[in-house]
């Protein structure tokens, strides 16, 4: 079932589920500044480690977060591997062949850049994985985003199984057709993908096409006042966590501006 | 007595490919009508224009494709050429061929919902509405699942109760029966014969499946497979066939030609009024068993 595997909600009914979607917009606000101000290994860790102990509160499955280091990976490995040979960075070289050097600096850089991109996919993760995208857009138009807008962003997460579904379709139909595009080094399979990614271009315009028609004919832009079925409610917990998350992380971002701290790997 | 659909000297005609590009009818020549509470199959092959034919009813076209139109529209008392499609939203309802660019929301609930959302209906009658439309179509086991994770009979069912909650006066199925494994085509049947008791609204089914259309269409029309003429010829005939679904049927040889096919116990009736000299005019297996069994003794 491949559409499942990208989806990221989680149907469950836990607090983190339950909080206001505007509640968990605002936490990964924060989370995101605090997430790209800092450099210091500890904070960006300590994020992480936060995010995942709130992805095992919402009880999403071990194999759902698996699977998403299993796609961050490669990019933290680049991430590992190129930073701290083309930005050593100052200090004593640990290693040196020719122009490449090899620092520690460069190489903390290099984990607080990855602890960096992992954080924040976890974070985002966290939002979709306990939030209907339904829930997500009434609450984004709630704080003043428009509707076509809103819509649009919950449309993007709904069609991105359906999007993968179709290139997985494509790349297996041509497959059956003798193309196969799993073989070679890195250059030959990327060039093999092109027809690939070409048919699943095509298909996703028309699907596009198609979805524009299905909302104009369900009623989008109607002129009336549009209504929802099920209103946001702001309750005591969302206010206990939103006054939460804005003195730990708020206090995070005024140490880092005001104080000017966390702003080096170590 | 009035007529939910009124179709007059329709053409139309996509925008070309290319600028300068040669420029076809696909529709040439189509007057059609259907009455308050009337079921209306439209058949042909498959570059008839039957999805097109959908597309100008719910006011899509050429609203939102472009193209060239002449001739009349009207749906509901209201010209689709004075109503882009959101305005006609409430008039007519439309069922895609292909359910998955029509199911866009989060569950099935949403699903249902979004529609009356933006006829700006209050809360309460929203809920009524997606309760019965949920029951109605057997849904409410998937209420809170994700209309990706639906079978084909779901999900049609599910793009159908979406569009029949906004309670059109018009509702035009596009292929129903279109892409579905035999379990799926089966739920969609019932679910379409939910529809033919209530009666309450005006139906245009484009359909491929003979065996669906003789079991619910009132009146059938064939289409003339297409002849492409380009834009200033004189104007076509669109309509090949026209009758009840018995009457339409009879017409074996023609249909053929026509790239349509007949209900299988239309060419066995036939075959055997050929061989054996009977008169039997059966579409369905109900109506086959006794005809036979008189016939047998």
């Amino acid at each position: 079932m491949t559409s499942q595997r990208l989806d990221l909600y989680v149907t469950r009914d836990t607090w983190l589920h339950r909080l206001d979607p505007r509640v968990k917009t605002w936490a990964v606000l924060l989370a995101g500044i605090v997430g790209l101000a800092y450099k210091h290994l500890l904070v960006l860790a300590g994020l992480l480690l936060l995010t995942h102990l709130a992805l095992l509160l919402a009880r999403v499955p071990g194999e759902r977060v698996r699977w998403l280091w299993r796609g961050l990976a490669p990019v933290l490995l680049l991430i590992l591997i190129l930073q701290p040979l083309f930005a050593p960075g100052p200090g004593p070289d640990l290693l040196r062949l020719g122009p490449v050097r090899l620092t520690q600096s460069g190489i903390l850089e290099g984990v607080s850049f990855a602890l960096r991109a992992a954080a924040l996919a976890f974070v985002v993760a966290l939002l979709l994985a306990t939030t209907q995208p339904t829930a997500l857009v009434q609450g984004l138009v709630r704080v003043g985003l428009p509707y076509a807008w809103g819509l649009t962003i919950g449309l993007a997460i709904r069609y991105l199984p359906t999007t993968y579904g179709l290139f997985v379709t494509v790349r297996e139909a041509q497959e059956a057709r003798g193309w196969i595009v799993s073989r070679g080094n890195f250059v030959k399979r990327a060039r093999a993908h092109v027809p690939v990614l070409v048919a699943t271009i095509i298909a996703s315009l028309r699907l596009s096409d198609s979805l524009g028609l299905a909302l104009a004919a369900r009623g989008l832009g109607y002129p009336a006042r549009r209504t929802t079925l099920h209103h946001l409610h702001f309750g005591a917990m969302d206010w206990i966590v939103t006054a939460l998350v804005t003195a730990v992380l708020g206090g995070l971002i005024v140490l880092r501006f005001v104080m000017g701290l966390g702003g080096r790997a170590w | 007595m009035s007529h939910n659909i009124l179709v007059k000297g329709l053409r139309f005609a996509y925008p070309p490919l290319e600028a300068g590009g040669p420029t076809q009818w696909v529709i040439d020549g189509l007057d059609l009508s259907a009455r308050a509470g009337e079921w209306l199959a439209v058949m042909g092959a498959s570059d008839a224009g039957k999805t097109t034919l959908c597309l100008l009813l719910a006011g899509l076209a050429p609203h939102l494709t472009g193209g060239t139109m002449e001739g009349q529209v009207v749906v509901a008392g209201r010209d689709t050429r004075e109503y882009p499609p959101p305005g006609l939203a409430a008039s007519a309802g439309l069922l895609f061929q292909e359910p998955e660019a029509q199911l866009f929301n989060a569950d099935a609930e949403a699903e249902v919902a979004w529609g009356l959302e933006n006829l700006g209906l209050p809360a309460a009658e929203i809920q009524d509405r997606v309760d019965a439309a949920l029951a109605q179509f057997r849904l409410e086991h998937v209420r809170h699942r994700p209309p990706d994770q639906l079978s084909g009979g779901e999900k049609k069912r599910l793009a159908l109760a979406s569009v029949l909650a906004m309670q059109p006066p018009v509702i035009i199925l596009d292929e129903p029966m279109g892409g579905l494994d035999p379990a799926g085509r089966e739920e969609v049947l019932a679910a379409l014969a939910t529809l033919r008791r209530d009666r309450s609204a005006t139906i245009l089914m484009t359909e491929s499946d003979p065996e669906a259309v003789s079991a619910f269409a009132d009146r059938l029309v064939v289409l003339e497979r297409p002849a492409r003429q380009p834009v200033d010829s004189a104007r076509g005939q669109a309509i090949a066939l026209e009758g009840t679904p018995r009457e339409v049927f009879q017409h074996l040889e023609q249909l053929a030609d026509l790239g349509v096919s007949a209900p299988q116990l239309a060419r066995v009736a036939a075959t055997l009024n050929r061989r054996l000299g009977t008169q039997f005019d059966f579409l369905t297996i109900d109506e086959a068993v006794p005809a036979l069994a008189v016939h047998l003794g």
